[in-house]
């Protein structure tokens, strides 16, 4: 009978006992529940924990752009972490790390993707002026944002579209670290190209690369006067033909042009013009003794011209020379141009005065209503043989006065 | 009678009046300093943010090349140079949870994300106390017009302190990926996207490569010049006179010495390269008279705060690169006594500044061991997994020397212990008298030796020369600290081994 009872009893007692074993041997446990891996930007972020620890410890948290801490609300023995507001929306990779003390944590990480639908372009283009020809090209860069302003996963598709006279392209581009590209390559012809860009439903604001021509090609000149004589008072105009780049375009108004004009001692003459419609003019006032011009254009660095020869004529032919005694006066008279009409005022006449061959002095008038005079009575003081010697636009006339 | 009296009160009077008037003067003194303290005029420029060498993490650009514009040098330094601060300006922010400077590097809805974390933390009371020891960038992107950059940069390492009301809830590496779009606004690189692609905590840096001291036994001792202690390299640096102290302690049957290197004097973060010069003489004379050479780094310094981090990192990497292949290298202690600084600047940020050097120290050079000179023989077991050589000073009860020792053999197993500064002051003058003598010296050191020579310890006594002056940054300035300090050495002042020279070494 008691043999009949000591068995169960036994029985009972050592699974008594092992069941206390184990209930002592059991230890606190902490373990993440929440399963989801990858959230998008704009869900309910909450990690839940069960936890057997009677303390409640803090969750570090940390994503692209800063760290924090949080702590939970506690449900019997579950731990939930809301991580919503903290985080912001902002997508990237998220990791955290559950602090009991400074030896025990555990630690993980969860991705935050951004939402799908792209709601904002930023785009930048650059530079917006480019030449004419073929190797030039400018650059559009967009970053497409979610409703948070993540950027999208690589590959998004953007396209991006442009408008050059009669012709609209169209390219789809897939975006890689965080942007999207696209390179405009310059046309022939200069004008303006209309480039804009979208993402599924958004779209971007119109941007202009304005074409520029590229740089002068050689071109020509041509002279223009209204007589070739050397008469010092009209004008000579160069003017260019239009001045085009090697694709044919205009160049841009304001190129700047320079004359060169070489004349009989080598000497050079300037003159300078900037093209409207690619044409330039420049004046130069007529010389006032014979000469012969050759004149080229220059755009530095970039283009010339041909050369162009110029003669100029003399315009007066023949005056006279009187030496007024009485008030020691030399006057020079019967300055006619190439119509026997006065000679414009103003031309310049030059004596030089020497005394038994032995220069003196030398002296300058300008003319007025065809006459010049020399006042000459302080310088004939002494005895002697004097010559004057006048010349008026490269024609020269001597005369010889004794004095006593 | 009446005339002594007279005089009494006369010259009471005299001397009222005169200490009035120190007093006075030294009222109106005060207040006068007192006026003339405050901020420096130059913090209202903002000139902190401008100075080039706060911010130091080492940068290794990748080669690949970039998919748009060729980028050229100066602009990769430009950029090199904002993408730095923008980060430097983050961990100040985040620390003291203020915006200051976050509007010059980051766009306008790149720094609402900044904003919104500092509210967060300022609300919770959390701050953050970070550094990024290292950063591997590859330029992915350069726009046609230079406006724009698309930076990847891969394995951040950053060191993170988390506080919460006050106090230090965690510390941490972590290792991370990052993409970063850059946009040149106002003459600023500013960060337009940041994204985290990849993170990884790791609690500590493991780096356990250990280096054997290989049956080199280390009898040494600590040297400063007679004429210029505690500055060994300043104006005065004289090869001549290295050479025949080295020439002295070579007779004396010492084969190693330790050397100091001061943080401040070598240039911070920019050492100097007339520093490493001197430094490269002193070894160069120690090779030839066939002595090794412990060099303390980072001797005086102690601020140990995290964001100083990469400009120490920079000071030692130049340092250790220079000399990693030198043959008269024994040892890279990291620094002097750091447990001194436990109770001023926190155990928990020391031990990590010293574990955040020793990974430098590790990185370049792997083939030197490195130690800290603990001053506390119960704190030479910290970090013992990252040293190679445990050190350890001291200056307590002689006859308990031993006991600790074999302690710390048993506790440390088969690691070399080096008892790295031990000595006796011979002083015995007006300010401690009968506290020390040249015989009560000689008995000291003939003690020790016979405890090192029967265990074989490595040893390094403190210190060959008696000196004249000893700065005061180095007991402070209480003067029987300071003759205590003057008389530790076997030579004395006047170039004579004092008697205890006998016992110098085994």
């Amino acid at each position: 009978m008691i043999k009949k009872h000591t068995y169960p009893f036994l029985i009972l007692l050592v699974l008594a006992s092992s069941f206390t074993l184990i209930q002592e041997k059991k230890v606190d446990e902490v373990k993440l529940i929440t399963s989801k891996a990858t959230f998008i930007a704009g869900d309910e972020i909450r990690l839940t924990f069960s936890s057997t620890y009677k303390s409640i410890p803090n969750l570090y948290f940390s994503n692209s752009y800063g760290s924090s801490v949080s702590l939970p609300t506690k449900k019997e023995n579950l731990l939930t972490y809301d991580l919503t507001n903290d985080l912001n929306n902002k997508s990237g990779h998220v990791n955290w790390k559950l602090i009991f003390d400074k030896e025990k944590s555990i630690k993980g990480s969860f991705f935050i993707k951004p939402h799908a639908e792209i709601s904002e372009i930023e785009s930048y283009l650059g530079p917006n002026t480019i030449q004419a020809g073929e190797k030039d090209f400018a650059m559009m860069v967009l970053l497409l944002h979610d409703e948070y302003g993540n950027p999208p996963p690589d590959s998004t598709n953007a396209i991006f579209k442009s408008q050059f006279l009669d012709d609209i392209s169209t390219a789809k581009v897939s975006s890689s670290n965080l942007i999207c590209y696209k390179n405009f390559y310059t046309k022939n012809k200069a004008g303006r190209v209309l480039v804009t860009s979208e993402s599924a439903t958004t779209f971007s604001k119109e941007y202009t690369i304005d074409i520029l021509p590229n740089v002068p090609a050689n071109f020509t000149i041509e002279a223009k006067r209204d007589h070739s004589f050397a008469d010092g008072n009209q004008l000579t105009e160069f003017s260019t033909s239009i001045i085009r780049d090697e694709f044919d375009n205009v160049v841009s108004d304001g190129t700047y042009v320079n004359f060169f004009i070489r004349n009989k001692n080598d000497d050079i003459l300037k003159t300078s013009g900037v093209t409207i419609r690619g044409v330039a003019v420049g004046s130069i006032i007529h010389p006032d003794h014979p000469e012969q011009w050759k004149v080229k254009a220059y755009i530095p660095g970039m283009a010339e011209s041909n050369e162009v020869n110029l003669e100029y004529k003399r315009a007066i032919k023949e005056f006279q020379l009187m030496f007024d005694k009485e008030s020691s006066t030399l006057e020079v008279q019967g300055l006619m141009s190439f119509m026997n009409q006065f000679i414009p005022d103003g031309q310049r006449v030059e004596l030089v005065l020497r005394k038994d061959k032995i220069l003196i002095n030398e002296f300058q008038e300008t003319t007025r209503n065809g006459q010049a005079a020399f006042s000459l009575h302080d310088q004939l003081l002494s005895k002697g043989t004097y010559t004057f010697e006048v010349s008026v636009s490269g024609l020269t006339k001597k005369i010889h006065h004794i004095n006593l | 009678m009446i005339n002594l009296n007279k005089n009494i009160i006369r010259g009471l009077l005299i001397l009222t009046f005169i200490v009035i008037n120190a007093f006075l003067i030294f009222g109106i003194g005060s207040v006068f300093e007192y006026l003339n303290t405050g901020a420096d005029r130059s913090s209202m420029l903002h000139l902190e943010l401008q100075s080039a060498s706060n911010y130091t993490p080492s940068m290794s650009w990748s080669n690949e090349i970039n998919k748009g514009r060729v980028i050229d040098k100066q602009s990769l330094q430009t950029i090199e140079k904002d993408y730095l601060k923008a980060w430097y300006v983050k961990h100040i922010a985040y620390k003291n949870n203020n915006p200051l400077g976050i509007e010059d590097y980051y766009t306008e809805s790149a720094r609402k994300n900044i904003f919104n974390f500092i509210e967060t933390n300022e609300n919770k009371n959390v701050s953050i106390e970070a550094t990024t020891l290292a950063h591997n960038p590859t330029l992915e992107f350069f726009s046609e017009d230079g406006q724009l950059a698309v930076l990847t940069d891969s394995d951040v390492s950053e060191y993170k302190k988390v506080y919460k009301n006050d106090e230090l809830i965690n510390e941490f590496y972590e290792t991370s990926t990052y993409k970063i779009v850059l946009l040149l606004e106002d003459g600023f690189w500013r960060i337009r996207h940041l994204l985290k692609t990849e993170t990884v905590i790791e609690d500590t840096i493991q780096n356990t490569n250990q280096i054997a001291l290989n049956e080199y036994q280390i009898k040494g001792i600590n040297y400063y010049p007679q004429a210029t202690p505690w500055n060994t390299f300043g104006e005065e640096f004289d090869p001549l006179i290295i050479a025949k102290d080295f020439d002295i302690i070579k007779k004396a049957k010492l084969n190693t010495i330790r050397i100091f290197v001061q943080y401040n004097d070598f240039g911070k973060g920019e050492v100097e390269p007339e520093k490493i010069e001197k430094l490269k003489v002193l070894l160069d004379l120690a090779q030839s008279k066939e002595l090794k050479v412990i060099v303390t780094l980072f001797d005086f310094y102690g601020d140990y705060s995290v964001l100083d981090w990469t400009i120490n990192l920079k000071h030692l990497e130049t340092i250790v690169s220079s000399f990693k292949d030198h043959e008269a290298i024994l040892a890279w202690d990291v620094k002097n006594e750091p447990d001194l600084d436990f109770e001023s600047r926190s155990k928990s940020a020391v031990m990590a500044w010293l574990n955040a050097m020793i990974e430098g120290i590790k990185k370049i050079d792997n083939k030197h061991a490195v130690t800290i000179g603990w001053a506390k023989h119960k704190n030479a077991y910290l970090l013992k997994e990252k040293t190679d050589l445990i050190s350890f000073h001291y200056y307590e009860d002689i006859d308990a020397l031993e006991d600790v020792y074999l302690n710390m053999r048993k506790e440390l197993v088969d690691k070399p212990i080096l008892l790295g500064e031990f000595g006796y002051s011979s002083y015995g003058g007006f300010w401690k008298p009968f506290a020390g003598s040249k015989n009560k010296q000689l008995k000291f050191h003939k003690k020790v030796q016979n405890i090192l020579k029967k265990n074989k310890i490595h040893f390094m006594s403190w210190t060959l020369y008696d000196y004249k002056n000893v700065p005061k940054d180095v007991v402070g300035n209480l003067p029987w600290r300071r003759s205590l300090q003057k008389k530790f050495g076997f030579v004395d002042v006047n170039g004579k081994p004092k008697p205890s020279f006998e016992y110098i070494s085994y």
